[in-house]
């Protein structure tokens, strides 16, 4: 269960280590994959909601934007504390801990939402609860896996802005293109 | 009872790192690594790990190959074959395994392993060995029995070869969970290594050898009264 592996935070990543090796769980070559996700979700303003805090890398974009509200949902024991230390100076952040399936009947809905977990053993339901999640015109998007204009949740309707990038080896995602989902309500 | 140590063996692996696709990873053109004709102990000879990570699933395979030489005992009959191993107490996870045909290591034995024998030299449809067995999380020799295929290969033409593999990999079944089921044995040399065959043989009847009459036609030299008269032949 990924949510107790023991996280280590370096400058430009976070990994853990098991029988298997070290897993990379987010890196910073990331960084401009994470400012057009939010700026996409935060086109619209008003609230926010992000699912899975990682380095805070597409956290601290969302709050460059003019938003409302900004909610973080985060289940790592480790990266609820980061999150915590960073949003203590944010007035308009709410951190809440716990999955997001779990949680999701106490949340509102949203005008933008950016979905990036890791070891989520409820992915597969994320389709179906994603539409319960927003108003009307929202828009949403989510770190995309694979390689091309596909994603791995089977969400229709789903447009893609494609970027160049050229990732150091690691063990989740070793394309020279990001297929950016984007997906309005 | 004879026993047969291998000739070639191979540890290979895929993923789980760069592997997104259950399919594409355990029917791959290579495999990302492997090592052949090793000795080593404590080697993970099969597996399959499934590890929920972002926005996917990675999934990992791990296989060992081997093969052995039964070329002088092709004539007789070959009963009881049996596979030796010896678990360690590193494994992980579910250790239900299946051993199947493999086609590799060329004729007679002739070639190692490459990293392309990962899936094309599998038999397709598999081709089970034997039945599916649990590789305890100890490091007691156990075996496992062959069954009559193995036994038919092996006297075919000399040389059988089979292929370790974790039940989720044999079944082709993706589990829906994070899983990480690695079987550790011990490999060992190939005289008096951990990783051998063991049967019962019975030679064929030198009366065939002698008068160059086939075992099937032992009748003929059966229904001869003296040894005299085969001798005035």
């Amino acid at each position: 269960m990924y949510t107790s592996k023991i996280l280590s935070f370096n400058e430009n990543k976070i990994t853990y280590t098991d029988s298997n090796g070290e897993w990379e769980v987010m890196m910073d070559w990331e960084d401009p994959l994470m400012a057009a996700s939010a700026a996409y979700v935060c086109e619209g303003g008003g609230d926010i909601l992000e699912i899975g805090f990682g380095m805070g890398i597409s956290a601290t974009y969302i709050q460059s934007h003019t938003i409302n509200s900004h909610t973080i949902i985060e289940n790592h024991p480790d990266m609820i504390l980061k999150a915590q230390a960073w949003a203590a100076d944010k007035s308009n952040v709410t951190i809440v801990e716990g999955s997001w399936f779990d949680v999701k009947d106490t949340l509102s809905t949203y005008d933008g939402l950016f979905m990036d977990t890791y070891g989520d053993q409820d992915m597969d339901k994320f389709s179906t609860v994603l539409p319960s999640l927003m108003k009307a015109g929202g828009r949403a998007t989510w770190w995309n896996s694979m390689s091309g204009s596909e994603n791995y949740y089977g969400i229709s309707d789903v447009t893609y802005d494609v970027y160049d990038i050229n990732p150091p080896l690691n063990s989740y995602f070793n394309y020279n293109q990001y297929y950016l989902p984007k997906k309005q309500f | 009872m004879p026993n047969i140590y291998w000739t070639k063996n191979a540890i290979a692996l895929i993923g789980p790192f760069g592997q997104s696709n259950f399919t594409n990873a355990r029917e791959a053109a290579e495999s990302s690594s492997s090592t052949v004709n090793t000795t080593s102990s404590n080697v993970i000879a099969s597996g399959f790990i499934r590890s929920s990570g972002r926005g996917g699933s990675a999934f990992g395979f791990r296989r060992s190959y081997y093969g052995f030489d039964f070329t002088g005992y092709t004539a007789g009959t070959i009963t009881n074959l049996v596979f030796n191993y010896t678990p360690t107490t590193t494994s992980t996870g579910t250790l239900s395994n299946r051993l199947a045909q493999f086609n590799g290591f060329g004729s007679a034995l002739g070639s190692n392993y490459t990293d392309d024998d990962w899936w094309d030299s599998i038999a397709d449809p598999l081709v089970p060995y034997s039945n599916a067995f649990n590789s305890a999380d100890n490091s007691t020799a156990a075996d496992v029995a062959l069954n009559s295929t193995a036994i038919n290969d092996a006297k075919a033409d000399g040389f059988l070869k089979l292929v370790l593999m974790n039940s989720t990999d044999y079944n082709n079944f993706n589990l829906a969970v994070d899983v990480s089921n690695t079987t550790n044995w011990n490999i060992g040399s190939q005289s008096t290594g951990k990783v051998f065959l063991s049967f019962d043989y019975s030679a064929p009847s030198s009366f065939a050898d002698i008068n160059s009459v086939s075992e099937v036609q032992l009748s003929e030299v059966n229904g001869v009264s003296s040894w005299d008269e085969i001798n005035g032949v």
